[in-house]
């Protein structure tokens, strides 16, 4: 902790520290009682006194910090991030339906961070990788000498005109992205919606998205609803794509657009969402014959995604290709090392590659980081490499869903080969409400 | 596959610490009830209502487990799904019947004399 300060200012009260001592007690059973496959490979730890900074204490951050503490012995890591509380996000979408309650995806983030990482709960603002430099938002300079790009991306609602945050919940706009609060006020606008019937559009943006099948996940999980309550029959749902697909795996994109055909979800192709009245319940979307106005009785806003401002206006983003608009983070996809600045790597949502911005990325990628920069630690090269994988859950009616995982190049990558990808079952629905949540805490711990 | 299994051991343990208000007490009766069925087998005239036991509690898993889940058996359109349902409702039969034959051993007899299927 004492080679932290000589890069920072100290972060931690007295009571902080004398709480870190009861956890570093508390942990101590547990620590020595768990022996997994991931610490066998992960010893022998590197011996260094390197400084490794890690912005963002989402899945992606905390879950580096707890492997590189095993990795580097002697190493000084800090995690930056103002954020307190710990959202376990994939479980946004059953709040947004009603079948959580939100208890189930607010934790602490103090309850996860490793010991012996000192966290300031500062946001970065400016990073500067020439001089090894990070800026917060307090105006902390920061230096580092290996830095970990963790922050996650940011919901650009602003880019829908007219739209306001403080709307959903009300006026029949939901967006089970935009937080906690944004599942649970979606929730209540779909039940008043679901009560009465009408009209819903769903919208998906052209960017990189989060979890890409969440929207459609809100789709299949309205429906049902509807069904439920005995309102489908005065209602409609239709689904507005700002692009030529509703998925990018086209198996997966045929499978459930084969399925909205059986259920009733009508799509439109290449309909962008442009603006919003939302006093009037009146969207605008744009389409390849110009600009198309609809009413709605509920509206689900999936807003553009992009990276964070700090990375986005550093020199650490993309700055030509595909990847460069979203100002996401310049990483070689398979070694996930930045590919201009060797001393920085990145993980999770921030990462500017063809696929992976899901919870399960994250649980496979970060081995591959953390042993990466450990051996760029100790002089070597990266030897491991990520194949891209990526996994949603796809819930297609409470009571199933399809297990879809892929990689890279869209393929198709079941880790039980006996389990058809494309066939809902009532196994994926225990996984996604039953099972993924502990083994999501169990990568933020590390250990998985 | 010993990354799987190894992910599975880990959710079993997240799953404990999650619901540990429960899950410490009722593993602790678990125990002890074990302990006794295996210090004090159930003699040969005591095995019918543990079987029972068993079984029925087999059963009423089969038929409340996929309500419990806010599912359904429609939702259950694959082999996977029937097969876990056995094997849950197996499971749960095969606890309560070792819980049920802890609970016979610690039981005196004269109070199971009076229960007619246990003479
Ligand atoms: C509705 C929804 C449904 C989802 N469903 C699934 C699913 O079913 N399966 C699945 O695998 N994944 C799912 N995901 C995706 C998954 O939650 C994310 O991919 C995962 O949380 C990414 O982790 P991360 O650490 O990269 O980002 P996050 O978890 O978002 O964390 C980023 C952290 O960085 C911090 N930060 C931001 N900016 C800065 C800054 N400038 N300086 C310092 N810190 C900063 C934030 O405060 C935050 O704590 C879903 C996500 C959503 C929203």
């Amino acid at each position: 902790m004492k080679k932290a300060m000589a890069h920072t200012e100290p972060v931690l009260d007295a009571h902080g520290r004398a709480r870190r001592k009861l956890l570093a007690l508390a942990a101590l059973p547990a620590a020595t009682a768990t022996i997994s496959p991931s610490h066998a490979v992960d010893r022998p730890a590197t011996k260094t006194s390197a400084h490794v900074l890690i912005v963002g204490s989402g899945l992606a951050g905390l879950s580096a910090a707890s492997r590189l503490r095993r990795l580097l012995d002697g190493a000084t890591i800090t995690i930056l991030d103002g954020k307190e509380i710990h959202n376990y996000q994939p479980g946004y979408t059953l709040v947004a339906s009603g079948i959580w309650p939100v208890e189930k995806v607010v934790d602490r983030n103090a309850d996860f961070m490793p010991i012996g990482v000192e966290w300031i709960r500062e946001h970065a603002a400016e990073i500067d990788p020439d001089a090894k430099l990070v800026v917060t938002d307090r105006g902390r300079r920061i230096r580092y000498d290996f830095l970990v790009v963790a922050p996650g991306l940011h919901l650009d609602y602003g880019l829908i005109e007219g739209m306001d945050t403080a709307a959903i919940g009300r006026d029949g706009i939901g967006s089970v992205y935009h937080g906690h609060e944004g599942a649970v006020l979606t929730w209540k606008a779909m039940r008043a919606f679901v009560a009465r019937g009408g009209r819903a559009i769903m919208t998906l943006p052209s960017t990189a998205l989060k979890c890409a099948g969440a929207p459609l996940k809100m789709a299949f999980l309205l429906r049902d609803r509807l069904h439920e309550a005995g309102t489908l029959g005065r209602s409609q749902i239709t689904f507005n794509s700002s692009l030529a697909n509703v998925f990018g795996v086209p198996q997966v994109n045929e499978a459930v657009l084969v399925r909205w055909d059986a259920l009733g979800i009508s799509v439109n192709f290449e309909h962008g969402l442009k603006a919003v009245d939302i006093t009037r319940r009146e969207a605008t979307f744009t389409t390849p014959l110009g600009e198309e106005n609809t009413s709605y009785d509920f509206l689900h806003v999936v807003p553009p995604m992009r990276a964070p401002d700090a990375v986005k206006n550093s020199p650490l983003a993309w700055r030509e290709g595909d990847f460069a608009a979203g100002g996401w983070l310049e990483v070689d996809e398979r070694t996930l090392r930045h590919r201009r600045f060797p001393e920085v790597f990145g993980l999770g949502d921030v990462n500017g590659t063809r696929r992976g911005k899901t919870a399960a990325t994250v649980k496979k990628a970060c081995p591959v980081v953390t042993r990466n920069l450990a051996a760029v630690i100790a002089g070597k090269e990266p030897a491991l490499t990520f194949d891209g994988y990526t996994s949603c859950p796809l819930v297609v009616r409470i009571g199933a869903a399809m297990l879809i995982e892929f990689d890279y190049d869209g393929r198709l990558t079941p880790t039980l080969p006996l389990i058809e990808p494309l066939q809902d079952s009532w196994f994926a629905w225990l996984m996604k409400t039953r099972l993924l949540k502990p083994a999501y805490v169990a990568v933020l711990k590390g250990r998985a | 596959m010993m990354y799987e299994i190894w992910l599975g051991l880990n959710i079993v343990w997240e799953l404990a610490l999650m619901h540990k208000a429960w899950v410490i007490p009722a593993g602790t009766i678990m125990l002890i009830l074990l302990a006794s069925a295996i210090v004090r087998p159930p003699r040969a005239g005591r095995r019918a209502p543990v079987f029972a036991a068993g079984v029925v509690s087999a059963i009423a898993a089969f038929l409340l487990l996929p309500g419990a889940t806010m599912a359904g058996f429609a939702d259950l359109g694959y082999w996977v799904d029937w097969l876990l349902l056995f094997a849950l409702s197996v499971a749960i039969g095969v606890a309560v019947a070792i819980s049920a034959a802890g609970l016979c051993a610690l039981i005196p007899d004269r109070w199971l004399r009076q229960i007619p299927s246990s003479r």
